[in-house]
């Protein structure tokens, strides 16, 4: 993932994968609108489902990948799993931006209020604040390197704290018997639905793959038009 | 010298400096009444709500003082650079860390216990013994908001803006440690101390979990470079 | 109980090639070797902006170079010791001149009972127990240079040590540069005063520009009589 490779070549690959995302993302969306039934007990809003699940999975898969990018950054100091960490994390807020807001849209139609404070939600609220931090700090350094590793250190604290979040809110509503609510990945949901979930998951991997690929070689062509000299070893 | 003979030296020039100009505590100290007496006069005077919101209000007031205790003494560390000479000097670079957690945790420490005297006051709370095993989860607290503290103004330092970016950084990070605690003195204040137990192992388990993410990354956070 | 004067100390040597630093499209040092070796005393010299501070920092592990590299050598095991004065104090204001020195001196592994010596050497012993906040900005110098040697440093790495000094410090700041030279460390000083440079160094870095200038263009920048 380091360069550009041959031009024309690359962006017939990329023309590619594209294609293949926004197709496969039109047919999974399509079927979850108008292919499959509604939910027995909540009715057509539930569809929403098919866009707040794979949005909510693709922001953790993004940030993950931003541990990842990170912690190669540090361990070689190659700056080329920091672009792949940016530039995941940037894709990562816009997809939790996504699963807040459909997640809102969802609640306000099935419990009748737009947030409700039970630990999934929380957990993605405050993901988002912390990585909302993560580009401002890297807003704020100008040097490259340095940049890169701050961001890093940011990177492996802000994703420990996701599953810390998570359960310190998990155990703090427990105490207050927070209502419970239809979810996906409840066991009872129709498998039919989850089918179809499953598919929306995965065309959303394919859009946030192929964002990742831009977003990347977007950053390597504003990386090369500044005059370098990488450190000789 | 030793790790922890260098930690003792560099916290006790954190205290001896905070000691001598008051700059962290009497800001922190300062903001943390106010957040009291603003609040509570926005309560109003019903003693169950006061009572009932008193730990919430405490660690709010705590959180934001934190920021600015934390701003505080980075500044001693960055004026007039004498960071740079801490970094070359240090056998190991660790200890400018750890004893900047020391340093921190003890006055957000004494900071919680004061405000937690003056919600007794101002907020109705009523004295009970119970009270007592606060003290450890005060510390507790003090010490997981110390480590992430000391490690996201490592973060900071080096960008323009430090005192818009801290808090953006520092408080979504400090999110667990507020949770437990609201939670631990919840529990204490309703005379549940299973459940204080429980969140003070949580809390000891987050403390410890940040202090040794900042021992592995405070080098590449805080180089000069 | 250790002098400040401990001649037994191994040979450290220093190798930097092709240092190079650029911000953004700013060539701030461009393609610059150096190599001393302990007991030397190195003066950079140039006018303004010619990369003095850059080079200064590089070599003291503060800025990382663009490229190039840096080797040290000789200090034994661990990293070299480097004490840096730039044009900061590096000291806490809000302690004495004597507590910044037992501080650098502990952390560095050193009796702390050797500031007293220091200061005194310095100068400075007057001032010792008032808070750095207070004194002016020529004593503040010394106590710098006192913690850098407080650290009992391999190298020692100065960036315009003379400043704020009159005529009478400047010399007696002279004298300890060139004790430490004699004690073995490696002295690198950057510097517009050509006079004392003259009687200090052995050896002499040109810059302009950030580049290592030519023999027929070298000027601190400061007026020449002819």
């Amino acid at each position: 993932m380091s360069g550009l490779g041959n031009p024309g070549r690359t962006l017939g690959r990329v023309a590619a994968s594209g294609s293949l995302a926004a197709v496969a993302l039109v047919v999974t969306i399509t079927i979850g609108l108008v292919g499959v039934p509604p939910d027995a007990a909540q009715g057509d809003v539930q569809r929403i489902m098919y866009v707040h699940v794979p949005s909510a999975w693709l922001a953790y898969l993004a940030f993950f990948v931003t541990l990842v990018g990170g912690v190669r950054y540090l361990w070689r100091r190659n700056l080329a799993w920091d672009r792949v960490a940016a530039a995941s994390a940037e894709i990562g807020l816009v997809f939790t931006g996504v699963a807040i807001l459909s997640g809102a849209i969802w609640g306000k139609a099935t419990w009748g209020k737009w947030w409700d404070w039970d630990p999934r939600l929380t957990t993605t609220a405050i993901l988002f604040l912390i990585y909302a931090g993560y580009l401002l700090l890297r807003a704020s350094i100008v040097d490259r390197h340095r940049r890169a590793r701050l961001s890093a250190v940011l990177g492996v604290v802000g994703f420990v704290n996701v599953p810390i979040v998570h359960f310190s809110v998990l155990w703090w509503r427990g105490l207050h018997q927070a209502p419970t609510v239809i979810r996906p990945g409840d066991p009872t949901i129709d498998h039919l639905l989850l089918a179809v979930l499953m598919a929306n998951v995965a065309s959303f991997t394919l859009l946030y793959a192929w964002l990742l690929r831009r977003r990347i070689e977007l950053e390597t062509l504003r990386d090369r038009t500044e005059i370098t000299l990488e450190p000789s070893p | 010298m030793s790790l922890a003979a260098d930690v003792a030296a560099l916290a006790a020039k954190d205290i001896r400096i905070e000691l001598r100009t008051r700059q962290a505590s009497g800001a922190a100290a300062a903001l943390g009444a106010i957040a009291l007496v603003l609040v509570g006069l926005a309560v109003g005077p019903d003693a169950d709500r006061l009572r009932q919101l008193a730990p919430s209000v405490i660690w709010i007031a705590l959180l934001f003082a934190t920021v600015t205790v934390a701003d505080r003494f980075e500044r001693i560390d960055r004026a007039d650079d004498a960071f740079s000479a801490l970094w070359l000097v240090a056998a190991d670079r660790r200890a400018i860390y750890l004893a900047k957690v020391v340093s921190l945790t003890l006055v957000l420490g004494l900071l919680q216990v004061g405000l937690w005297l003056l919600a007794v006051a101002l907020l109705n709370l009523s004295l009970r013994v119970e009270l007592l095993a606060l003290l450890p989860i005060i510390w507790l607290t003090a010490w997981s908001t110390a480590s992430v503290g000391a490690l996201a103004l490592a973060l900071v330092s080096a960008a323009a803006h430090r005192m818009l970016l801290l808090p953006v950084v520092l408080l979504p990070l400090l999110v667990p440690t507020l949770v437990a605690g609201v939670g631990a003195s919840v529990a204490l204040l309703d005379g549940r101390i299973a459940d204080a137990a429980g969140w003070g192992t949580i809390l000891l388990i987050e403390a410890a979990l940040f202090c040794g993410l900042g021992i592995l990354l405070y080098e590449a956070a805080a180089a000069p470079e | 109980m250790h002098s400040v004067s401990d001649t037994s100390r191994p040979g450290i040597f220093l190798r930097a090639t092709n240092l190079t630093k650029l911000y953004g499209e700013t060539v701030a040092l461009w393609s610059v070797d150096l190599a001393a070796r302990g007991g030397e005393l190195v003066a950079v010299l140039g006018p303004n902006a010619s990369g003095k501070t850059t080079l200064l920092r590089i070599l003291a592990g503060l800025t990382a170079p663009t490229g190039g590299r840096i080797s040290w050598s000789g200090s034994g095991a661990g990293r070299p010791r480097i004490a840096y004065v730039g044009h900061a104090t590096h000291l806490f204001e809000a302690l004495t001149p004597l507590e910044n020195l037992e501080l650098a001196a502990r952390l560095a592994g050193r009796d702390p009972r050797l500031a007293v010596e220091l200061l005194g050497r310095l100068g400075i012993e007057a001032s010792a127990g008032r808070r750095c906040a207070g004194l002016s900005a020529g004593t503040l110098r010394r106590v710098a240079l006192g913690r850098a040697l407080a650290t009992a440093p391999d190298a020692l790495i100065l960036d315009e040590p003379f400043a704020s000094l009159d005529a009478a410090a400047a010399d007696v700041v002279v004298e300890v540069l060139a004790g430490a030279g004699r004690e073995g460390r490696l002295v690198v000083v950057a510097t517009h005063d050509d006079a004392r440079s003259r009687t200090l160094a052995t050896k002499s870095v040109w810059l302009s520009g950030g580049r290592v200038a030519p023999p027929d263009s070298r000027t601190t920048g400061t007026l020449r009589l002819a």
